[in-house]
């Protein structure tokens, strides 16, 4: 070989090398390295054979793979499978045709095979391994790139999984919530109706029993939906001006008589300048406040629980530094505990749950809450002495009071009848029916009944929309809720009837379910088990004013 | 024993081809047409899609820079050859599209059991995706066909249509006839290196930008210059470096020519050339006298007739570039004296002057050249 043929060599080596590794797509990568080897070897056919799939991969020409060419490379991979792979040139010969056969081994990824019709020099094969090896790592790099973009789509697609079974799992929590609502309904408005009656002292034990058994019940029911919204991040917080000591002290007030039956001290301290509103979410807190609180109180029995409020100034004027720590003389919790306080289910000792009740969740909620408001709960205990948990929160302060104010409902519970009021009851289900009876007869209410959206729409159209209230459930056969006060809403404007208040009494409590009920042209949504206190306030509201 | 009709006028008119094809159409022989129309002839478009839409007999051809009949070249006219053989034509559309697979399409437009041993391959030579479709080509066909063909279209280079079809005149596209007739085919340009060793190091398909890694203008400008009288300038390109083509080296010693016909002001001075680059190639500066062309072409019709014919050709098909013709001006007749002093004189020289070349030597991987001459006995 000459010089000049030395250079054209290395040169033409230099372009087949540099036409690798521009892609990382395997099948484009192969095409566009065996085109380039095939124009510089004027060659007349060129194949690459794949080791793994054991098979040719590509080929260049499409049509230029002929049986017979594949038996030759079959046969000579047979022979030359097992020897070590070093990349490069490994044998030619001469096929019947008069055309050249070169076969080389591209590492441990495959083989190359070009057909010729001129004959290329000793020199150039001997040349061609570092091009061959060049070639077998930039294969191997397409293939883990590929492997990458498989994986990335199994995530995805198991994602895609997961949010499907969140939504599942969504959708059956609200589907359970309702239907354990339901029931609950019935249960605890049944014992309200029955302190209201002769009992003897027994009776009245037995009641009180069963009235905390259901309340307590309500409760695992609240956290759970409140945890799965959590854990779906579905959940957020309102930020509404609220007065802070009207948003605390109820609650200290109210496990305060609580721990007193069991001979705990509850003490409540209000440390530095208190702002008067601030704003955030006043139910949220007071559910971590609750949740906190209760635990203190639940494991000092006979012990001190310290409930400290500290305001400090914050760095901007309009804000306020705000602390809130619950110190009890408990059982404490062993430092290698604290770790898990705090994961949904999990509490603290086993034994816990069976001494003192609880699912675990309580604390796993004021931490989801508390992360939401960007704060974080803290905890600092000591086996057998007693805990502090505390959480410090930045709150903006409501700047004008007077425009906050909103009239309060009466709390009182005492009954007011109305006697005059016709009221249309749209309930499914027997044991809701009779218990709504029972509590509009103390009312001295009879109302008229209907078993489902369709009754009610008739009802309410046969007696000219005159009535002075709608209480209408929400999931009920036939026709929905939703859909029956559509109806009357539409027979309103048609008959220029006056506007019927209409009150949802739903176990659909669910984010968003109150705000989609009052788009739909609904006055009030009352949730069940049905809160007495806010029954006899949404009968005022619309049974008073309209009286008046 | 089976022979082409060939009718070729040196008139412009319209009504000369149209002769052409009533006579030609009185040979009950004739199967097939290959069509060559000088780009001076200006036809009326509508009216020459009339006249090729009336032919019963398949077409395939081009208008090109000039014709070539027999020992000159024509820069008006027209040409025709009836060949005893029928030609499967088929039409390439979206010669410029990007997204167009060309590989693909020849695929599904010729059928996988098509008995071909020739393909005669016209482009529109200002298409810009010359090279993907002569790639398509090769990953089809590989070298189990001879191709011949390369660019029509205008010296002006304002891209218009110049494909000839049953179906009329088209452009941005490319015809591709197949024939079940043997050919011998010879491929050759005579251009020598002059300077060798030169790295393309940006280019953008057919436009360097870059040569050693510095303005691609400035390094032509600094070899070609000492080899001529008058500094070559973006003015004066085109006429000076049609003398001094670049080679893209293959492993045998073979160089696929590519011609700079002029330069480019975006991204700095680029040399426009006929035909892609890769980057990374190395690229040797050619150049050639007249006589050396000259002789080349006579080698390459000995190449053509070097192999031993399987049945009596009809035609000598010359594929010849118009550079070529314009470097070599009055001597181009000798070249073409050249082929026919090497080729069967009972056979008619018949062909163009394209804008690219489309062949592959027989033996090796299909190419488009520039400055080439290419020969199928056919």
């Amino acid at each position: 070989m000459t010089p000049s043929n030395v250079e054209t060599r290395v040169k033409v080596l230099y372009e087949i090398a540099m036409a690798m590794g521009n892609t990382l797509d395997e099948k484009q990568l192969l095409s566009d390295c065996l085109k380039v080897f095939l124009r510089k070897f004027n060659g007349l056919l060129i194949a690459f054979y794949d080791q793994s799939s054991q098979q040719v991969r590509v080929s260049l020409p499409r049509r230029g793979m002929k049986p017979a060419y594949i038996e030759q490379l079959e046969t000579l991979l047979a022979d030359e499978k097992s020897k070590t792979a070093v990349s490069g040139f490994v044998e030619s010969w001469l096929q019947h045709d008069g055309q050249l056969h070169y076969a080389f081994k591209v590492g441990a990824v495959g083989w190359l095979s070009l057909i010729s019709s001129q004959p290329i020099d000793a020199l150039t094969l001997g040349s061609l391994g570092p091009v061959c090896d060049k070639l077998a790592t930039s294969i191997r790099s397409c293939r883990t790139n590929q492997q990458l973009i498989e994986q990335e789509h199994d995530l995805q697609a198991a994602l895609y999984d997961l949010k499907k079974a969140q939504q599942a799992r969504d959708s059956f929590l609200a589907n359970m919530s309702h239907e354990i609502r339901t029931p609950l309904n019935g249960i605890l408005g049944f014992l309200h109706q029955l302190e209201d009656t002769s009992l003897d002292k027994q009776q009245k034990k037995y009641l009180s029993i069963i009235q905390h058994s259901s309340e307590t019940l309500v409760g695992i029911i609240n956290d759970i939906l409140d945890f799965s919204k959590m854990d779906a991040g579905k959940l957020t917080l309102a930020s509404e001006p609220f007065h802070l000591l009207d948003c605390v002290t109820p609650i200290i007030e109210l496990f305060r008589a609580k721990a007193s039956q069991q001979g705990t001290c509850v003490e409540f301290i209000q440390q530095g300048h208190m702002p008067a509103r601030i704003k955030g979410d006043a139910l949220r807190l007071k559910q971590i406040i609750s949740n906190l609180v209760s635990n203190a109180v639940k494991f000092s029995v006979g012990g001190h629980v310290s409930v400290t409020l500290q305001a400090k100034p914050s760095d901007y004027p309009s804000k306020v530094d705000l602390t809130l720590s619950v110190k009890d003389t408990g059982i404490g919790i062993a430092t290698e505990k604290l770790m898990v306080l705090g994961q949904p289910f999990v509490q603290a000792e086993n034994s816990t749950t069976r001494d003192f009740g609880g699912t675990g969740l309580g604390l796993a909620i004021c931490k989801g809450l508390l992360a939401l408001m960007g704060s974080s709960l803290q905890v600092k205990s000591e086996l057998g002495k007693g805990s502090c948990f505390y959480f410090n929160w930045q709150a903006e302060m409501a700047a004008d009071p007077l425009t906050l104010i909103k009239p309060k409902p009466s709390a009182a519970l005492v009954v007011t009848t109305y006697p005059d009021k016709r009221i249309l009851l749209v309930e499914d289900n027997k044991v809701n029916q009779m218990l709504m009876k029972a509590i509009l007869a103390k009312m001295q209410i009879k109302p008229d009944l209907a078993e489902n959206g369709q009754q009610a729409v008739e009802q309410f159209q046969n007696q000219q929309a005159c009535y002075d209230l709608v209480l209408m459930d929400i999931n009920m056969p036939i026709m929905d809720g939703v859909e029956a006060t559509q109806r009357m809403r539409e027979f309103e404007v048609e008959t220029g009837c006056h506007r019927v208040p209409i009150v949802a009494l739903t176990a659909n409590v669910l984010r968003g379910d109150r705000e989609k009920y009052l788009s739909h042209q609904m006055d009030e949504v009352l949730a069940k088990p049905i809160d007495m206190t806010k029954l006899y306030q949404v009968f005022e509201t619309f049974l008073l004013d309209r009286a008046e | 024993m089976s022979s082409a009709t060939t009718y070729f006028s040196d008139k412009t008119d319209l009504l000369s081809l149209s002769q052409g094809f009533s006579q030609l159409a009185q040979n009950p022989a004739i199967k097939s047409l290959l069509v060559f129309v000088a780009d001076a002839n200006d036809y009326d478009h509508s009216a020459l899609d009339a006249l090729l839409q009336s032919q019963s007999s398949t077409v395939i051809g081009g208008i090109f820079p000039e014709l070539v009949y027999q020992t000159h070249s024509y820069h008006q006219g027209c040409l025709i050859v009836g060949l005893p053989y029928a030609i499967n034509v088929q039409v390439i559309q979206g010669l410029s599209d990007a997204s167009v697979n060309y590989a693909d399409q020849i695929e599904a437009v010729f059928e996988l059991d098509i008995q071909a041993q020739t393909g005669i391959v016209f482009v529109d030579g200002l298409a810009k995706r010359i090279s993907a479709l002569v790639d398509g080509l090769f990953d089809v066909f590989g070298s189990t066909l001879n191709f011949i063909g390369g660019g029509a279209g205008s010296l002006s280079f304002v891209q218009k249509p110049c494909l000839l079809t049953n179906q009329g005149v088209i452009m941005d596209a490319a015809v591709i006839g197949l024939l079940d007739q043997p050919s011998r085919l010879g491929v050759g340009h005579g251009w020598k290196t002059i300077h060798a060793d030169h790295q393309v190091t940006q280019v953008d398909k057919n436009i360097i930008y870059q040569i050693d890694n510095r303005n691609a203008f400035e390094v032509y400008s600094e070899i070609v210059n000492p080899h001529v009288a008058e500094p070559i300038t973006p003015e004066n390109f085109f006429s000076i470096a049609q003398a001094f083509p670049f080679g893209i080296n293959k492993l045998n010693g073979d160089k696929v020519v590519r011609d700079p016909i002029a330069v480019t002001s975006e991204g700095g001075l680029g040399l426009i050339c006929v035909g892609e680059i890769a980057q990374g190639d190395f690229v040797d500066i050619l150049t050639a006298n007249a006589d050396e062309l000259i002789a080349s072409a006579g080698q390459t019709t000995q190449k053509a007739y070097s192999t031993d014919s399987t049945q009596p050709p009809v035609i000598n098909l010359t594929i010849d570039c118009i550079s070529r013709g314009l470097f070599l001006k009055e001597a181009f007749s000798q070249e073409l004296e050249a082929i026919q002093y090497h080729a069967d004189k009972t056979l008619p020289i018949v062909g163009a002057l394209v804008l690219g070349e489309i062949a592959n030597s027989g033996e090796g991987y299909l190419e488009f050249y520039n400055k080439t001459t290419a020969i199928a006995v056919l």
